[in-house]
């Protein structure tokens, strides 16, 4: 799949979180509105790693880990997406 | 030679175990066997104390990976991947689990890890094995049968996962070279008796500061979910280090003061994922002021 911008990303991090969830990406927009952000909505390293792995799927390209990541870089939604955003090479 | 711990819940147990470590020869003691009677109940002010020194030897000593308890039982259940209230929870764990397995390329890659090996281990058809789906497959099918639940995470002589999928166990024992490193937790049995399933560990070397109090949570944390899977409700968890220690780190005696006199409160576990949206930064370790990094 190609590439497109930053918001192709956090769509692939909602999706992923979704599917770990079990519920609908809509339903995780509604909980990111609820706690204030993309960056209040906090995730651990599991969940990090599996929605990485979900995103190295959609996107083709492999990733840092969390293990290879700092907390920092992995801790909320907004965190996340930004990583992997640089991790692409997206400097939007 | 042995020493044998019985208490009732995680914080109690690592206490005892952690304060006959103290008492012993080098710190080191061969067959320690803890016996935990309510696996899914903690004391949270020992593993406070634990926390806050974990949190200072990482201070103190950069660049060896102190992690928090909730990181290290992590490796064992990755609790944040159940959701019991999903239909076929189980199933869905087992995806996430491996999928996130797959992904993982850290420098642990020779071996992969705890929950990897449960849930894929490499069998000698290039083929790899799901042991907990196989475990909960038995203990739903037939719940009478008491001893047909175990799962090898490791073997002597074992370099990487290429290589335990080509070779036997009976033969290569004599060549165990492995000196430290992972993985420690070698064997894990499970028993039902009475509608209750126990579940035993056994570590190879287990080290009582960075790793046991989170080894015992992930396991209380895997014993619940195969109970809950099959429908048997949580009995004991026993764990045997052949070869356990203390660590030679400063402040191992403080470690014990501390964690006795913040003992007392004792709480459950928690065995499943937080609801969507929930904090996690708690279960990281805290920030400690600067002066007891010292």
């Amino acid at each position: 799949m190609a590439l497109t911008d930053r918001a192709a990303v956090r769509d692939a991090v909602i999706a992923g979180l979704a599917e770990v969830f079990g519920v609908s990406p809509e339903h995780v927009e509604e909980e990111i509105c609820s706690v204030g952000g993309d960056n209040y909505l906090e995730l651990d390293s599991k969940t990090a790693e599996w929605i990485i792995a979900h995103a190295e799927k959609e996107f083709g390209s492999i990733l840092p880990t969390p293990v290879e990541m700092g907390r920092e870089d992995f801790s909320t939604i907004g965190a996340l997406v930004a990583a992997i955003a640089a991790a692409l090479g997206i400097t939007e | 030679m042995a020493t044998y711990i019985n208490e009732d819940n995680i914080g109690e147990a690592w206490l005892q175990a952690y304060r006959e470590l103290i008492r012993a020869p080098g710190h080191m003691l061969v067959n320690l066997a803890v016996n935990i009677r309510n696996p899914l109940m903690e004391d949270v002010g020992v593993r406070n104390a634990l926390e806050i020194d974990l949190a200072r030897l990482r201070a103190v000593r950069a660049g060896v990976p102190w992690h928090s308890v909730h990181t290290v039982a992590n490796t064992i259940f990755p609790i944040s991947l159940y959701q019991p209230h999903l239909p076929d929870a189980a199933t869905r764990f087992f995806n996430l689990s491996l999928a996130g397995n797959q992904a993982r390329r850290g420098k642990n890659k020779g071996w992969g890890t705890y929950i990897g090996r449960l849930v894929a281990y490499p069998g000698p058809d290039g083929k790899s094995v799901n042991q907990l789906e196989r475990i909960l497959q038995v203990l739903r099918e037939a719940r009478n049968w008491a001893d047909l639940y175990e799962a090898p995470l490791t073997y002597p002589g074992e370099a990487s996962a290429a290589e335990s999928a080509s070779s036997d166990m009976n033969v290569i024992g004599p060549s165990d070279k492995r000196r430290r490193g992972g993985p420690c937790l070698a064997h894990i049995s499970v028993t039902a008796e009475n509608g209750k399933l126990h579940l035993t560990a056994q570590y190879r070397r287990h080290s009582y500061v960075a790793r046991a109090y989170g080894n015992f949570v992930g396991l209380a944390r895997l014993l619940n979910f195969l109970a809950h899977e099959s429908g048997h409700g949580v009995g004991t968890l026993f764990v045997i280090g052949t070869h356990a220690e203390i660590e030679s780190v400063p402040g191992r005696t403080d470690l014990l003061v501390a964690a006795s006199a913040a003992s007392g409160t004792r709480q459950p576990i928690e065995t499943s994922s937080r609801p969507l949206g929930a904090a996690w930064s708690d279960l990281d370790l805290p920030t400690i002021a600067p002066t007891r990094a010292q």
